[in-house]
């Protein structure tokens, strides 16, 4: 029973997750337009200054920034308590994170790693007040039902990819700290991708999946185990001194993947009733993005202990698949539901003094057409092959840029579409 | 005997619970109820019906996870005696 827990008297102003969500596109346009603009070495390595400013706007810039949005409205409403700090915590949050993820971005493309040093400060800003604020919520929740036990690892999760990750920042700035051993970008991206973001991907599916496609629940014992075991496989991963024990680490991770990936599919075929939604398209894309990311990381893993070496572009295609295949999809297909029934709320809320305004009110349908949602999950699925190829050869980098940009683009579309019928509605309620 | 009008929102994801019974609560004369069957507690639901004076019950042995019952003051005694309530 998912709703039964949600408490929502502690929904935050709507304004507050939609400063995030309506800025998420235009940076995700931002990395396309980078991958256009450095085409040709677009994927020389994965951890080229190029890769890497593409990765981080995509992971930052978009990925973050809906998932902070996404937490500020979820945890108050699941824990029963408003943020401390309200709309000043979440604009100092978003500015922050706006800014540090641009000049990260714009240090890693331009190689001008001196921009570090104003990147490093502002995104500890973000990560820590988000943290801090969101934080006490989730650890002052007694029980708190499967969701929050996940999103209280993910939290952890994200606390440990940002510490990591600003080492990395601090060494390219040249500021007088120990070098980070080699395996600490490594680590770096297993928490943030494989903790931070499988973790809540995890903790929010838990809500929203019984919710919004009325499917049974996840058994209790399976949500609570599969992200302990992510958990314990990621610190095996980081602090496991053989290569064995952090290659068993990763293979047991890949395995938890494919294993949720698998009962989420069979969850959603279990809907109870079986109407085209294209957010379940977009979960099925994710999901299978996950299990063929988590198939190629088990198969890259026993490349090493045979004759014939994984190739170089693995790692691109990993990455592309768990990125874009597997998180930018559930993203995407969150928005098309999340924004409209969070609208409606709100509009719900508005005309409760005024009843018979409620039958006036824009339905879910209308604040984003079903038509809208299916172009963006065309265009979704052409950009992800496009990135696909573009990750085995240059010669695709073009076309993929170019998808890139439309995908984006056409969600800023659908959500500032969404956003004026909100604006029009409110205006009619409060005459 | 109040008349009965039912809403099985089982299958329903939300908000599409909400839109049909506020929908159908508009239009509620005295002599009627609704009865809804729910997945989860509809908790929206509570206060719109406070504010159309209208009193809401859930049924604890229901045939649904949430078994709801909506109806005006004036009728509980009927509501009772037919051991609707």
């Amino acid at each position: 029973m998912r709703m039964s827990g949600l408490s929502l008297e502690t929904i935050p102003p709507l304004h507050i997750p939609l400063r995030f969500f309506y800025t998420a596109p235009w940076m995700g346009c931002i990395a396309a337009l980078l991958l256009l603009g450095g085409a040709d070495d677009a994927f020389a390595s994965r951890w080229s200054p190029q890769v890497l400013a593409l990765t981080h706007l995509l992971t930052l810039g978009f990925m973050a920034m809906v998932m902070l949005g996404a937490m500020f409205q979820l945890v108050p409403v699941i824990s029963g308590r408003l943020l401390p700090g309200g709309t000043a915590v979440a604009t100092a949050v978003h500015v922050s994170l706006v800014c540090g993820a641009l000049l990260l971005a714009a240090g890693f493309a331009l190689r001008v790693y001196s921009l570090f040093a104003w990147a490093v400060p502002l995104l500890l800003l973000a990560f820590g007040i988000f943290l801090a604020a969101l934080g006490a919520p989730l650890l002052r929740r007694s029980g708190g039902g499967d969701a929050v036990f996940s999103m209280r690892l993910a939290a952890l999760a994200l606390l440990l990819t940002v510490a990591l990750g600003l080492w990395r920042a601090a060494n390219y700035a040249g500021w007088s700290l120990p070098p980070a051993p080699a395996h600490v970008g490594t680590a770096h991206l297993a928490w943030g991708l494989g903790g931070w973001v499988l973790l809540l991907v995890m903790g929010v599916g838990y809500q929203v999946i019984p919710m919004f496609h009325v499917t049974p629940a996840y058994p209790s014992w399976l949500a609570r185990a599969m992200p302990v075991a992510v958990f314990v496989s990621l610190l095996a991963l980081t602090f496991g001194q053989a290569s064995l024990t952090r290659d068993a680490a990763s293979a047991c991770l890949a395995v938890i993947a494919i294993v949720y990936a698998a009962y989420t599919v069979a969850l959603l075929q279990r809907r109870r009733r079986r109407l085209p939604d294209v957010t379940v398209r977009f979960w099925r894309l994710s999901l299978a993005s996950l299990m063929l990311a988590a198939l190629s990381l088990l198969a890259w893993t026993a490349c090493r202990y045979t004759a014939a070496p994984a190739p170089p572009q693995m790692a691109m295609l990993i990455g592309a698949l768990v990125i874009y295949g597997f998180a930018v999809s559930v993203i995407l297909g969150m928005l098309q539901k999340i924004v409209p029934f969070l609208v409606f709320l709100h509009l719900q809320r508005a005309s409760m003094a005024r009843p018979e305004l409620l039958a006036t009110l824009p339905h879910m349908g209308e604040l984003i057409p079903a038509s809208r949602a299916r172009w963006q999950f065309r265009w979704h699925c052409a950009a992800l092959l496009g990135l696909l190829l573009a990750a085995g050869s240059a010669a695709f980098a073009v076309p993929a840029g170019l998808l890139l940009t439309a995908d984006f683009a056409w969600l800023a579309f659908t959500l500032s579409a969404a956003l004026r019928r909100y604006r029009t509605t409110a205006q009619c309620i409060s005459d | 005997m109040p008349s009965e009008v039912l809403l099985d929102a089982r299958e329903m994801a939300p908000p599409e619970p909400f839109e049909r019974a506020s929908a159908l609560l508009r239009e509620l004369r005295p002599g009627q109820y609704l009865r809804m069957l729910h997945h989860r507690v509809p908790y929206p639901l509570f206060d719109f019906c406070r504010r159309l004076s209208l009193i809401c019950q859930v049924i604890e042995s229901g045939s649904a996870p949430c078994e709801l019952i909506v109806y005006f003051a004036a009728d509980e005694t009927a509501l009772r005696e037919a051991a609707v309530l």
